[in-house]
């Protein structure tokens, strides 16, 4: 679960004062698939950074599985991100230079208290459930865009974290491919009930989740259940 | 952690290939630098066992003169110069006298242990008090040396520790050659002077051997050095005096008359001026891989945006990517280390150059040693610059 | 096109100054030494005065004599030039010296320390002193044991005084005093043949010159009529040594002599790797050439690596340069023009650095005399120097450069 309150992100530079993100109360209930839509610069990206905890907000609260967060020393909230949180990038994010399995092994890495062995092991597990598991020895330069999505999400899932954050996941892939990622997505969420949180331009993916919120200018303009949506 | 760096570091080897070349030739530098510097600072910390101060070298050289004439002029000038009130000691030596650039080495052996010594004659026993050599055991020559049938003969420390060892070294023999041939002309060692490094502060000699012979006697070679103690405090101007009163002796002879200190000055510019131009090329060399290297590392950093978002993303604090920067570059220094490694061990176990092992692992260590030390000053602050990277800027860099 | 290029060349080295910087530190440090070096090889066995016919000069300054394990080296001695040199037909002249001695003297209660040389008159025909005042002494002083000297400008200063003449005063060395009839240049101690603060005829020597035997303290200096004559000499010397059969007491010692008559280069050569029979100067080249690259390895390879993070960096400029068609070839003439440009800056500084270490050396006085300094033809071998460092460090990255892919160096690199 994740709880924002009054949330508000502003960024200063010398002359100019930008607000990115205004008054934003959003609560996504664990295992909930939670799209947000909006237009390019209305503050999706930054909302997604402050529930990833990889950016701090001006004023309001964050609460991460009941928990607040208080402190934002970057040693403590490095550790929640790498405990609890999953992210999958638009343009996949992978280390180039290691291969598949090291890659999707990264998180662990930063995990203590984890053999080498079992660092394998998972991130093998992880690397199943994609469907990936004859490529473990590639390198990302050797795989299709979609193929690489999908092992930027066996690598989210490999720290087997309660939320993930999925920043247009799709926008670089093809409708088939695209789909393909959005299933491993869905069946992620009703199989194992994580919690997933996904910022998209693409209106039919979106209608695919449980809930949608749409974002304008820093500002949550609606906040509706997918099955409603589809009723109208 | 250390294993992901390794992987990293060599899936990235072609592009830092160049890198690992250039702290490969930086060690071999450094190695060589090192050995030569262990080399002379262990000479150095030998003593050097006299006293060069306040001392005169007097050459002559009487040509077309016979040799009893000569013989008996050298007595002369000896006693006429101890005779001025400023002078201390006089002494007749042979020519291979400290800083001379003259040398005259022969094989010592005893038993099956040979050593390549130094040879110095004296002709008159205040050598020792002119050059204020210190005993450490047994005595120093006294007349009766000359034509002594013990054919008597004293060594330094250090030789008396290569051939005899832990054994009493007065009253032992020793021979002069080399183990193969055959020993006839054996010497019964009467003293051991504490140290003599006739090349110097930095040179490495230190086996030295004296042997006494008279000036009266025919049947062994008149030297032509004399060297001369004068009281502290005695202005150059007795150098003249000296020098007219040789004169008045040898007439038509060659004089040349040197203070030691001078002759060291000069020695010791001859030694250390190739030697400081060189460590000053070296540093240079090391200092401009330095700079080079954190050129590239902190150009990299750019290369590297997304990958350290993401890292952090994933759960890698600003402490994790720093201390990930600086572990590439020592598991990148490794590499080139252990090339190095390949190449330095060699000399040892080939016996090149004629150091020690020791010196050579030494110097193996100590700049590898440096070679860490010096990588990691060059990581610092552009590990610093990775570690303050925003991560949610670095993910949205496209 | 070329003025466009120079013009972007230098806004991109003024851009990323810490780049710049680093890579002038390396080139001009670089370029310095090799400068410094060339100057100090040019120094020692360049035509310079009194050896500007150095290409016609070749120099008996060793003898080796050996036999029954035992070996000898020294130099030759008078009886042996005598015999052999003097009575030589090819060259057009020829000089007998003796190697130089230390004497002191004192003056005013200073010890001067001088070098004295004794010679005989050709020395003077033979080499090409530059007289500030009298001139040379002659057959005549040499046949009739004159004590009559030359001496050089600064035991003039030292002897007599700054600014005062010295032609037909008396200077004592050895405790002998000499009448001065000449002032010369002062020559360089790195000269070893040349060198000396005094020079007298040779006849005043302490020493048994008709002593028969090799071994001594002399040297002969021959003079080629032209340098194409130089082989014919050095053949004519090589037969009249050939049967030499040692004289007096060494005979008992020594069975073969081995003595040359060398160029400058070709006795310096023998005297550094002690080599025997004649000198192999393509070998010696070879040495020198490999040693001057490994010294400039590490600097080289500094630089490329320097440049291939300078090239990725732009790898965006890059690939809209390409995508808007310019050719793989049009970028890297760019890209080596720009690292040659800086190279050259860099061997600008480097030249400035050099000048300022050798008037170092030059007043520290480690050399006695030393007069180094910088000429048009090592400025021109530093400029091809330069040139051949700047085009090796910017092929490689170049190469990497035209390499690159153009939709990946729009997206920002290849990692």
């Amino acid at each position: 679960m994740i709880t924002l309150l009054n949330i508000e992100k502003v960024y200063q530079t010398k002359s100019i004062e930008t607000v990115a993100l205004q008054n934003v109360n959003l609560t996504v209930p664990k295992g909930e698939f939670l799209s947000i839509m909006g237009p390019s610069g209305c503050g999706k990206s930054t909302l997604l950074n402050i529930m990833g905890l990889l950016d701090i907000p001006s004023s309001g609260t964050v609460e991460i599985d009941g928990q607040l967060i208080r402190s934002y020393k970057d040693k403590e909230l490095a550790h929640i991100r790498n405990k609890k949180i999953g992210f999958v990038f638009q343009s996949y994010h992978l280390v180039n230079d290691l291969s598949v399995l090291d890659n999707v092994e990264l998180p662990l890495l930063y995990r203590s208290g984890i053999s080498a062995s079992e660092r394998t092991k998972r991130a093998r597990t992880a690397l199943e459930k994609v469907g990936l598991s004859a490529r473990t020895k590639h390198y990302p330069g050797q795989l299709s865009g979609g193929q690489r999505q999908r092992v930027a999400i066996a690598r989210a899932l490999a720290g087997e974290p309660e939320i993930i954050l999925a920043d247009e996941p799709t926008g670089n892939l093809d409708s088939v491919m695209g789909e393909e990622i959005m299933q491993i997505l869905l069946d992620l969420n009703r199989q194992e009930g994580t919690t997933i949180v996904m910022v998209t331009h693409d209106e039919n993916m979106a209608l695919k989740t449980e809930r949608l919120v749409r974002f304008f200018d820093g500002q949550q303009v609606s906040d509706s259940k997918v099955f409603d949506l589809q009723r109208v | 952690m250390i294993r992901h760096l390794f992987k990293l570091i060599w899936n990235r080897k072609g592009s830092n290939f160049l890198m690992i070349v250039e702290i490969f030739f930086s060690f071999i530098i450094l190695f060589g630098v090192i050995t030569l510097g262990i080399f002379f600072y262990q000479n150095y910390k030998k003593p050097l066992g006299f006293n060069y101060e306040h001392v005169l070298v007097l050459n002559v050289q009487a040509h077309d003169v016979p040799a009893a004439e000569k013989r008996e002029g050298l007595e002369q000038i000896v006693n006429r110069l101890s005779a001025f009130e400023e002078v201390q000691h006089v002494a007749v030596g042979s020519e291979n006298g400290p800083y001379s650039y003259n040398t005259w080495s022969t094989g010592l052996t005893r038993k099956n242990k040979e050593i390549i010594s130094n040879m110095v004659v004296v002709q008159h026993d205040a050598f020792k008090e002119v050059l204020q050599l210190q005993m450490a055991e047994g005595r120093w020559f006294n007349e009766s040396d000359a034509f002594s049938d013990a054919k008597p003969i004293i060594i330094t420390r250090d030789a008396k520790n290569q051939l005899f060892g832990d054994e009493p070294a007065i009253g032992g023999k020793v021979s002069f050659g080399s183990t193969r041939e055959k020993q006839n002309d054996v010497r019964t060692v009467i003293g051991v002077v504490e140290a003599y490094k006739p090349r110097g502060e930095m040179g490495e000699q230190s086996y030295s051997y004296f042997l006494r012979t008279s000036l009266a006697d025919t049947s062994q070679q008149a030297h032509s050095t004399i060297y001369v103690r004068l009281k502290e405090g005695t202005p150059p101007v007795i150098e003249e005096a000296l020098l007219d009163a040789a004169e008045a002796i040898g007439r038509g002879w060659t004089f040349n008359l040197r203070q030691m200190t001078d002759m060291r000055t000069t020695y010791l510019k001859q030694s250390l001026i190739p030697s400081s131009a060189l460590f000053i090329v070296c540093v240079f060399l090391i200092l401009n891989v330095a700079l080079g290297l954190f050129g590239v590392l902190w150009q990299s950093i750019n290369k590297r945006y997304s990958e350290i978002g993401l890292r952090r993303a994933l759960g890698a604090s600003a402490g994790d990517i720093y201390r990930q920067f600086m572990g590439e570059i020592l598991v990148l220094a490794t590499f080139g280390l252990i090339l190095g490694f390949f190449f330095a061990v060699q000399l040892p176990i080939l016996g090149l150059f004629g150091f020690t092992t020791a010196t050579y692992l030494s110097a193996i260590a100590i700049a590898a040693l440096l070679i860490y030390g010096l990588v990691l000053a060059c990581a610092l602050y552009p590990s610093r610059q990775a570690a303050a990277i925003h991560p949610a800027i670095a993910l949205h860099e496209e | 096109m070329l003025k466009n290029y120079l013009k972007i060349a230098w806004k991109v080295l003024l851009r990323r100054k810490f780049f710049t910087f680093i890579s002038l530190f390396g080139i001009s440090f670089t370029l310095m030494v090799l400068m410094v070096v060339v100057s100090f090889a040019d120094h020692l066995l360049g035509a310079h005065n009194p050896e500007i016919k150095s290409d016609r000069l070749l120099y008996v300054s060793r003898l080796k004599m050996t036999g029954n394990g035992s070996t000898l080296n020294t130099q030759p001695g008078y009886y042996f030039l005598d015999r052999f040199v003097k009575p030589l037909k090819t060259p057009e002249n020829i000089t007998i010296y003796a190697r130089e001695y230390n004497f002191n003297a004192y003056v005013d209660n200073r010890k001067i320390s001088m070098d004295l040389r004794f010679t005989d008159g050709n020395y003077w025909n033979v080499l090409d002193f530059n007289f500030l005042e009298g001139g040379p002494f002659g057959k005549a002083d040499v046949e009739g044991i004159n004590r009559v000297a030359v001496i050089n400008e600064s035991t003039r200063n030292n002897y007599f005084g700054e600014g005062t003449t010295a032609v037909g005063k008396y200077i004592e060395v050895d405790r002998t005093r000499y009448k001065v009839v000449g002032v010369v240049e002062n020559v360089s101690a790195t000269r070893i043949y040349t060198y000396a603060d005094v020079w007298v005829p040779y006849t005043n020597i302490k020493e048994d010159l008709q002593e028969q035997k090799f071994g001594g303290s002399f040297e002969a200096i021959l003079l080629a009529r032209s340098p194409a004559e130089v082989q014919a000499v050095k053949e004519e010397f090589r037969n009249a040594v050939k049967d030499a059969s040692i004289p007096g007491p060494d005979a008992a010692t020594y069975t073969k002599v081995e003595v040359h008559a060398d160029t400058l280069l070709e006795a310096f050569v023998r005297g550094i790797s002690r080599a025997e029979g004649e000198i192999n100067l393509l070998m010696f080249s070879m040495w020198v050439f490999l040693g001057m690259v490994f010294f400039m390895l590490l600097p080289t390879i500094n630089l490329v690596n320097i440049n291939i993070s300078r090239i990725m960096e732009r790898a965006s400029e890059i690939g809209v340069r390409k995508a808007f068609g310019a050719s793989s070839f049009t970028l890297v003439m760019q890209f080596l023009l720009e690292n040659v440009i800086l190279t050259l800056i860099g061997g600008a500084l480097g030249l400035l650095m050099a000048q300022g270490v050798l008037k170092l050396i030059n007043d520290s006085g480690v050399i006695a005399n030393a007069n180094l300094h910088l000429n048009p033809s090592i400025f021109m071998l530093s400029f091809f120097i330069c040139l051949f460092f700047g085009v090796l460090s910017g092929v490689y990255p170049a190469y990497r450069m035209s390499k690159l892919p153009a939709v990946a160096a729009l997206k920002g690199g290849i990692k």
